[in-house]
């Protein structure tokens, strides 16, 4: 069942590292139960976006908002799952030994072991479970991020680059348990330089240019079951530059 | 309750970290060399020279505790075989460059990696920062009840007569006095981590810090400044040995709120930053 509740709420953003602008005037608002998707090249500060949503950033003006709390506040520890597109993995620690140490921060230890299992199935890890971190390719670490990402039905997921090697079935699974969690109520907001993947994952995409947010034309043309806009015309995530708000 | 719970997993994460990595392995090693060494070379003199010379090595002995931790000390380190008292000596000399080197890595090997971020995401950066702290503690708690066990086992078969059960009693109390002296400096070790995403720059600032206390603290001392040289963190492990309660406790308070202000300091740097 999908709400109405604004999950995301970005207005007026900026980020500036030593005077250089990364982002500039974004505005962006997601809604439960609705998957959005950021296109552009690299560099360009989809990162930086993530990171100022992760709170591991702050912004150097305007307001980003998460669950109706400012990113990074002590309200949204557990709520929020978030897979940076960038992290080494301890190399010594193993693959089940790594997710449960996170897991158990926020669940029990029944739950933590459900979950680990539901997760590590669903991004194909079953064979790499006893593995050591240092020994996983980039591909299958770059899995594991994700994995500790979907840990504890986070009410939001940000995730940054989640394609990034997968092939096209766990692309196709990827898809899959983003719908699903979406229709269980999460927002989801992802990056990807895929831009097929998110035509047919997001309900609507933006790309980010010049620091700014771009609506990109509508993709959701032939949505999928699960997407809102089958039922009508979604306006629930939408990303604007500010200077597009005062042209409307 | 929520946050002691998430302290104690990042802390046994920590402590996992630490005894299943090499370097734990390797300090501890260097510890017992260092430690062991002076000893068993005094050991060995003793043995070879006349009985009569025995008093004015053990003369010698008492003259450097005096020296270190004063009169009321050693009259309360009367009771405890000397040979634990020499080991203790030279613990309390190397633990703290042992602890720095040992955990000044801590949090600024997850700000490299990025794994902070993972962290951060479900705990409060405090919360993170005194699981990784009492982790640590932990590591160098076990790892100093070892380096005692091996020190007592090792008097009990080679020294029995100075080692009676009587003097059993002092294994628990050294234990406790270097555990209590080591506290504020895995704060200080977690606290240079913090400043800095390289471990090796970490440990620099970790060294500069303990070079810090220790100038002050000789400064103190030869300038007679019995109140600073009393309140400053690695000065009380005289205190920390003498028989009165109010002494060993007032030590202990002094080492407790050092590790919690240099604990508080680390919480504020890592909450503060961009990761």
């Amino acid at each position: 069942m999908r709400s109405e509740e604004s999950a995301i709420v970005i207005e007026d953003l900026a980020k500036r590292y030593f005077r250089r602008p990364v982002l500039s005037n974004v505005a962006l608002v997601v809604r439960r139960g609705e998957i959005a998707g950021i296109r552009g090249r690299n560099a360009v500060g989809k990162s930086t976006l993530f990171a100022i949503l992760g709170g591991f950033a702050r912004p150097s003006a305007g307001k980003a908002e998460i669950l109706g709390e400012p990113c990074g506040s002590r309200r949204l520890h557990g709520r929020v799952g978030i897979a940076p597109e960038t992290v080494w993995l301890p190399p010594d620690e193993r693959l089940t030994a790594f997710l449960e140490r996170l897991a158990r921060l926020q669940l029990s230890r029944r739950r933590a072991m459900d979950e680990i299992a539901a997760v590590v199935e669903t991004l194909e890890l079953q064979a790499w479970s006893k593995a050591r971190l240092g020994t996983l390719s980039k591909g299958l670490a770059h899995r594991v991020v994700l994995a500790q990402a979907l840990l504890g039905a986070p009410e939001v997921l940000l995730l940054d680059e989640p394609t990034n090697g997968l092939d096209a079935p766990l692309r196709a699974r990827l898809t899959a348990e983003l719908e699903a969690r979406a229709l269980a109520g999460a927002a989801i907001l992802v990056s990807s330089h895929d831009d097929a993947w998110l035509e047919e994952t997001c309900d609507l995409t933006f790309s980010l240019e010049n620091g700014s947010l771009l609506q990109d034309d509508p993709i959701v043309a032939a949505p999928s079951s699960t997407k809102p806009s089958e039922s009508g015309p979604s306006d629930s995530a939408r990303i604007e530059t500010a200077e597009e708000s005062v042209a409307c | 309750m929520k946050h002691l719970t998430q302290i104690f997993f990042v802390a046994k994460a920590e402590a996992e970290t630490r005894l299943t990595g090499t370097r734990a392995l390797v300090v501890a090693i260097l510890l017992v060399i260092g430690v062991a060494l002076p000893n068993v070379l005094l050991l060995q003199e003793v043995g070879r020279v006349p009985a009569d010379k025995i008093a004015v090595l053990s003369h010698t002995r008492t003259r450097i505790v005096l020296q270190l931790y004063g009169t009321e000390a050693a009259d309360a380190l009367s009771t405890c075989p000397p040979d634990v008292v020499f080991f203790s000596v030279f613990l309390l000399l190397l633990l703290p460059v042992t602890v720095v080197i040992l955990g000044s890595d801590t949090i600024a090997r997850d700000l490299q990696s990025g794994t902070i971020r993972f962290a951060a995401a479900r705990v409060p950066r405090p919360v993170w920062v005194a699981g990784k702290v009492l982790g640590l503690l932990l590591v160098v708690a076990a790892m100093l009840f070892a380096l005692h066990f091996m020190a007592w086992s090792a008097g009990f078969l080679f020294h029995r007569p100075s080692f009676s059960m009587g003097a059993l009693r002092w294994f628990p109390r050294l234990w406790v006095v270097t555990v209590a002296f080591a506290t504020p400096y895995v704060a200080i070790a977690v606290f240079s981590s913090a400043l800095t995403k390289s471990p090796a720059l970490s440990a620099i600032v970790g060294f500069a810090i303990l070079a810090s206390l220790w100038l002050a603290g000789v400064l103190a001392r030869v300038e007679n400044l019995t109140v600073l040289a009393r309140w400053l963190p690695g000065t009380t492990d005289g205190g920390l040995l003498q028989a009165s309660a109010p002494s060993v406790i007032g030590a202990l308070v002094v080492e407790a709120t050092w590790a919690v202000l240099i604990f508080a300091a680390a919480s504020a740097s890592v909450s503060l930053r961009e990761v």
